[in-house]
Protein backbone atom coordinates (compact mmCIF):
# COMPACT_ATOMS: atom_id res chain seq x y z
CA UNK A 1 0.00 0.00 0.00
CA UNK A 2 1.38 3.34 -0.84
CA UNK A 3 0.50 6.74 0.47
CA UNK A 4 1.33 9.97 -1.07
CA UNK A 5 3.21 12.48 1.02
CA UNK A 6 2.88 16.10 0.16
CA UNK A 7 5.91 17.47 -1.65
CA UNK A 8 8.35 19.25 0.63
CA UNK A 9 8.38 22.93 0.24
CA UNK A 10 11.94 24.07 -0.64
CA UNK A 11 13.66 25.99 2.15
CA UNK A 12 14.44 29.49 0.95
CA UNK A 13 18.23 29.90 0.47
CA UNK A 14 20.05 32.68 2.24
CA UNK A 15 21.23 35.55 0.13
CA UNK A 16 24.25 34.62 -2.04
CA UNK A 17 26.84 36.57 -0.03
CA UNK A 18 25.93 34.61 3.10
CA UNK A 19 26.36 31.15 1.59
CA UNK A 20 29.74 30.08 2.97
CA UNK A 21 32.68 31.51 4.77
CA UNK A 22 35.92 32.89 3.39
CA UNK A 23 39.12 32.18 5.25
CA UNK A 24 42.46 33.57 4.30
CA UNK A 25 45.45 31.44 5.25
CA UNK A 26 48.35 32.82 7.29
CA UNK A 27 50.62 32.01 4.37
CA UNK A 28 48.64 34.19 2.01
CA UNK A 29 48.70 37.13 4.38
CA UNK A 30 52.47 36.69 4.78
CA UNK A 31 52.94 36.60 1.03
CA UNK A 32 50.87 39.71 0.38
CA UNK A 33 52.75 41.50 3.17
CA UNK A 34 56.11 40.55 1.62
CA UNK A 35 55.05 41.75 -1.82
CA UNK A 36 53.73 45.01 -0.38
CA UNK A 37 56.93 45.55 1.61
CA UNK A 38 59.00 45.08 -1.54
CA UNK A 39 57.14 47.98 -3.15
CA UNK A 40 58.62 50.49 -0.70
CA UNK A 41 61.50 52.12 -2.62
CA UNK A 42 64.12 51.92 0.15
CA UNK A 43 63.49 48.24 0.84
CA UNK A 44 66.16 46.06 -0.74
CA UNK A 45 64.86 42.67 0.26
CA UNK A 46 62.11 41.07 2.32
CA UNK A 47 61.62 37.72 3.90
CA UNK A 48 58.87 36.45 6.20
CA UNK A 49 60.00 35.84 9.76
CA UNK A 50 58.58 32.93 11.70
CA UNK A 51 59.00 32.29 15.38
CA UNK A 52 60.09 28.98 16.90
CA UNK A 53 56.54 28.29 18.07
CA UNK A 54 54.81 29.91 15.06
CA UNK A 55 56.62 29.14 11.83
CA UNK A 56 54.45 31.41 9.70
CA UNK A 57 55.28 35.09 9.46
CA UNK A 58 51.66 35.97 9.96
CA UNK A 59 48.78 34.93 12.16
CA UNK A 60 45.12 35.43 11.44
CA UNK A 61 42.56 35.20 14.21
CA UNK A 62 38.97 36.15 13.61
CA UNK A 63 39.43 38.90 11.06
CA UNK A 64 42.61 40.25 12.65
CA UNK A 65 46.11 39.65 11.43
CA UNK A 66 49.62 40.20 12.75
CA UNK A 67 52.68 40.18 10.52
CA UNK A 68 56.42 39.82 11.16
CA UNK A 69 58.94 40.72 8.48
CA UNK A 70 62.71 40.69 8.08
CA UNK A 71 63.84 43.42 5.72
CA UNK A 72 67.01 44.77 4.21
CA UNK A 73 66.96 48.54 3.82
CA UNK A 74 69.08 50.88 1.71
CA UNK A 75 71.92 52.65 3.53
CA UNK A 76 71.86 55.41 4.73
CA UNK A 77 68.08 55.74 4.52
CA UNK A 78 66.45 56.87 7.81
CA UNK A 79 65.34 53.57 9.29
CA UNK A 80 62.52 54.80 11.56
CA UNK A 81 60.93 56.69 8.66
CA UNK A 82 61.32 53.76 6.28
CA UNK A 83 59.86 51.39 8.87
CA UNK A 84 56.88 53.66 9.42
CA UNK A 85 56.22 53.93 5.68
CA UNK A 86 56.66 50.19 5.27
CA UNK A 87 54.22 49.46 8.09
CA UNK A 88 51.65 51.85 6.71
CA UNK A 89 51.93 50.40 3.20
CA UNK A 90 51.69 46.79 4.36
CA UNK A 91 48.66 47.54 6.52
CA UNK A 92 46.93 49.44 3.73
CA UNK A 93 47.64 46.74 1.15
CA UNK A 94 46.49 43.91 3.39
CA UNK A 95 43.33 45.72 4.38
CA UNK A 96 42.32 46.48 0.80
CA UNK A 97 43.26 43.05 -0.50
CA UNK A 98 41.98 40.79 2.26
CA UNK A 99 39.65 42.93 4.34
CA UNK A 100 41.50 41.83 7.49
CA UNK A 101 42.32 44.28 10.27
CA UNK A 102 46.07 44.31 10.68
CA UNK A 103 46.77 44.91 14.35
CA UNK A 104 50.55 44.63 14.30
CA UNK A 105 53.46 44.66 11.88
CA UNK A 106 56.78 43.83 13.55
CA UNK A 107 59.80 44.71 11.46
CA UNK A 108 63.37 43.57 11.94
CA UNK A 109 65.97 45.29 9.82
CA UNK A 110 68.42 42.43 9.43
CA UNK A 111 70.78 44.16 7.05
CA UNK A 112 71.33 47.50 5.42
CA UNK A 113 72.75 48.51 2.09
CA UNK A 114 73.24 46.38 -0.98
CA UNK A 115 71.65 46.32 -4.38
CA UNK A 116 67.95 45.85 -4.98
CA UNK A 117 67.07 42.17 -5.27
CA UNK B 1 81.09 30.15 22.89
CA UNK B 2 80.79 33.68 24.19
CA UNK B 3 83.17 35.89 26.07
CA UNK B 4 81.89 34.84 29.50
CA UNK B 5 82.33 31.17 28.65
CA UNK B 6 85.86 31.84 27.44
CA UNK B 7 86.74 33.51 30.73
CA UNK B 8 85.18 30.61 32.66
CA UNK B 9 87.19 28.13 30.59
CA UNK B 10 90.43 29.94 31.38
CA UNK B 11 89.63 29.89 35.09
CA UNK B 12 88.54 26.23 35.00
CA UNK B 13 91.58 25.08 33.07
CA UNK B 14 93.85 27.13 35.35
CA UNK B 15 92.36 25.60 38.50
CA UNK B 16 92.48 22.04 37.14
CA UNK B 17 96.06 22.60 36.04
CA UNK B 18 96.97 23.98 39.45
CA UNK B 19 95.37 20.99 41.23
CA UNK B 20 97.15 18.49 38.98
CA UNK B 21 100.47 20.30 39.40
CA UNK B 22 100.14 20.25 43.20
CA UNK B 23 99.21 16.54 43.24
CA UNK B 24 101.95 15.54 40.80
CA UNK B 25 104.49 17.67 42.62
CA UNK B 26 103.67 16.10 45.99
CA UNK B 27 103.88 12.58 44.53
CA UNK B 28 107.30 13.45 43.14
CA UNK B 29 108.36 15.03 46.45
CA UNK B 30 107.25 11.93 48.32
CA UNK B 31 109.24 9.68 45.97
CA UNK B 32 112.31 11.83 46.46
CA UNK B 33 111.91 11.61 50.23
CA UNK B 34 111.07 15.29 50.82
CA UNK B 35 108.34 14.50 53.39
CA UNK B 36 109.08 13.35 56.97
CA UNK B 37 109.96 9.66 56.68
CA UNK B 38 107.86 8.56 59.66
CA UNK B 39 104.77 10.12 58.00
CA UNK B 40 105.24 9.39 54.27
CA UNK B 41 108.27 7.21 53.65
CA UNK B 42 109.77 7.35 50.16
CA UNK B 43 110.10 3.63 49.64
CA UNK B 44 106.53 2.52 50.45
CA UNK B 45 103.35 2.34 48.33
CA UNK B 46 101.12 5.42 48.31
CA UNK B 47 98.35 3.54 50.14
CA UNK B 48 100.55 2.55 53.07
CA UNK B 49 99.73 1.73 56.68
CA UNK B 50 99.07 5.36 57.59
CA UNK B 51 96.43 5.76 54.87
CA UNK B 52 94.72 2.48 55.72
CA UNK B 53 94.70 3.50 59.40
CA UNK B 54 93.21 6.89 58.51
CA UNK B 55 90.30 5.33 56.60
CA UNK B 56 89.77 2.69 59.29
CA UNK B 57 89.61 5.43 61.94
CA UNK B 58 87.19 7.69 60.02
CA UNK B 59 84.94 4.99 58.53
CA UNK B 60 82.05 5.02 57.77
CA UNK B 61 81.30 8.74 57.55
CA UNK B 62 84.40 9.42 55.40
CA UNK B 63 82.76 7.43 52.57
CA UNK B 64 79.65 9.57 52.70
CA UNK B 65 81.83 12.67 52.63
CA UNK B 66 83.77 11.34 49.62
CA UNK B 67 80.53 10.49 47.80
CA UNK B 68 79.24 14.00 48.41
CA UNK B 69 82.48 15.53 47.14
CA UNK B 70 82.32 13.34 44.02
CA UNK B 71 78.74 14.50 43.37
CA UNK B 72 79.76 18.16 43.70
CA UNK B 73 82.67 17.63 41.30
CA UNK B 74 80.38 15.82 38.83
CA UNK B 75 77.80 18.64 38.99
CA UNK B 76 80.49 21.28 38.40
CA UNK B 77 81.91 19.29 35.48
CA UNK B 78 78.46 18.88 33.94
CA UNK B 79 77.78 22.58 34.25
CA UNK B 80 81.12 23.37 32.68
CA UNK B 81 80.21 21.11 29.77
CA UNK B 82 76.75 22.66 29.32
CA UNK B 83 77.92 26.29 29.27
CA UNK B 84 80.06 25.53 26.21
CA UNK B 85 76.92 25.78 24.10
CA UNK B 86 76.10 29.25 25.38
CA UNK B 87 76.01 31.64 22.45
CA UNK B 88 76.72 35.33 22.27
CA UNK B 89 73.34 37.03 22.79
CA UNK B 90 71.95 38.28 19.48
CA UNK B 91 72.43 41.98 19.46
CA UNK B 92 69.50 43.99 18.25
CA UNK B 93 68.63 47.60 18.67
CA UNK B 94 65.02 48.58 19.24
CA UNK B 95 64.47 51.47 16.85
CA UNK B 96 60.87 52.10 17.83
CA UNK B 97 58.01 50.42 19.63
CA UNK B 98 54.43 51.44 19.09
CA UNK B 99 50.97 49.93 19.27
CA UNK B 100 51.23 48.96 15.60
CA UNK B 101 54.38 46.90 16.09
CA UNK B 102 58.05 47.16 16.91
CA UNK B 103 61.01 47.86 14.67
CA UNK B 104 64.30 46.17 15.51
CA UNK B 105 67.66 46.59 13.88
CA UNK B 106 70.13 43.71 13.98
CA UNK B 107 73.45 45.19 14.88
CA UNK B 108 75.42 42.96 12.50
CA UNK B 109 73.91 44.52 9.39
CA UNK B 110 74.59 48.12 10.31
CA UNK B 111 78.06 47.19 11.63
CA UNK B 112 78.97 45.91 8.19
CA UNK B 113 77.50 48.94 6.41
CA UNK B 114 79.37 51.42 8.63
CA UNK B 115 82.62 49.48 8.22
CA UNK B 116 82.20 49.47 4.43
CA UNK B 117 81.51 53.23 4.54
CA UNK B 118 84.69 53.90 6.53
CA UNK B 119 86.72 51.64 4.25
CA UNK B 120 85.65 53.71 1.27
CA UNK B 121 87.64 56.61 2.76
CA UNK B 122 91.05 57.71 1.56
CA UNK B 123 94.03 55.58 2.62
CA UNK B 124 91.98 53.25 4.81
CA UNK B 125 93.19 49.65 4.56
CA UNK B 126 90.68 48.05 6.86
CA UNK B 127 87.85 49.08 9.16
CA UNK B 128 85.57 47.37 11.65
CA UNK B 129 82.56 48.96 13.32
CA UNK B 130 80.37 48.03 16.26
CA UNK B 131 77.17 49.70 17.31
CA UNK B 132 76.83 49.32 21.08
CA UNK B 133 74.28 50.24 23.70
CA UNK B 134 70.63 51.14 23.55
CA UNK B 135 71.51 54.79 22.96
CA UNK B 136 73.75 53.66 20.21
CA UNK B 137 77.41 54.51 20.12
CA UNK B 138 79.76 53.64 17.31
CA UNK B 139 83.10 52.01 18.03
CA UNK B 140 85.45 52.03 15.09
CA UNK B 141 88.73 50.28 14.53
CA UNK B 142 90.52 51.68 11.55
CA UNK B 143 93.78 50.60 9.96
CA UNK B 144 95.08 53.43 7.81
CA UNK B 145 98.14 54.31 5.77
CA UNK B 146 100.78 55.94 7.95
CA UNK B 147 101.92 58.16 5.08
CA UNK B 148 98.48 59.70 4.54
CA UNK B 149 97.49 62.94 6.28
CA UNK B 150 95.39 62.29 9.33
CA UNK B 151 92.95 65.12 8.73
CA UNK B 152 91.80 63.45 5.50
CA UNK B 153 90.70 60.46 7.49
CA UNK B 154 88.99 62.48 10.23
CA UNK B 155 87.28 64.58 7.58
CA UNK B 156 85.99 61.46 5.87
CA UNK B 157 84.70 60.12 9.18
CA UNK B 158 83.02 63.35 10.24
CA UNK B 159 81.56 64.30 6.86
CA UNK B 160 80.61 60.93 5.37
CA UNK B 161 80.65 57.88 7.60
CA UNK B 162 79.23 59.32 10.82
CA UNK B 163 76.53 61.52 9.20
CA UNK B 164 75.35 58.36 7.44
CA UNK B 165 74.97 56.60 10.79
CA UNK B 166 73.04 59.57 12.18
CA UNK B 167 70.80 59.61 9.10
CA UNK B 168 70.14 55.89 9.26
CA UNK B 169 69.29 55.93 12.96
CA UNK B 170 67.52 59.28 12.62
CA UNK B 171 69.32 60.68 15.65
CA UNK B 172 70.91 64.07 16.05
CA UNK B 173 73.77 62.73 18.06
CA UNK B 174 75.54 59.39 17.82
CA UNK B 175 78.78 59.38 19.83
CA UNK B 176 81.68 57.64 18.14
CA UNK B 177 85.09 56.45 19.23
CA UNK B 178 87.62 55.58 16.56
CA UNK B 179 90.83 53.69 17.25
CA UNK B 180 93.17 54.25 14.37
CA UNK B 181 96.31 52.22 13.85
CA UNK B 182 98.76 53.34 11.23
CA UNK B 183 100.60 50.91 9.04
CA UNK B 184 103.07 51.32 6.24
CA UNK B 185 101.47 50.97 2.85
CA UNK B 186 102.19 47.63 1.22
CA UNK B 187 105.22 47.81 -1.06
CA UNK B 188 104.21 48.24 -4.69
CA UNK B 189 104.64 45.10 -6.71
CA UNK B 190 107.65 45.26 -8.88
CA UNK B 191 107.19 43.62 -12.22
CA UNK B 192 110.33 42.32 -13.92
CA UNK B 193 110.07 42.00 -17.64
Amino acid sequence: MTTLVPAQRPVPLPSPERRGRTEIADRVVAKIACLAAGEVPEVRGVEPRGLPWAPSASEVHGGRATVRLNVRVAYPAPLPAVAARLREHVIHRLETQTGLDVTRVDITVTDVGGARS
Amino acid sequence: MNRKTGRGNRWGLGLVGLALTVLGGSALARGLGAFPQNWAAARTTVVDGNVVAFFARTSPWIWWLLALAALVVAALALRWLLVQGRAEPRRALRVEAGPEGVTDLSAGGIDRAVAADVESGPSVFHAAAHLVGTRPEVRLRVVADEAAPMDELTRHLSTVALPHVRDALDRDRVPAVARVSLEPSPAPHRVVR
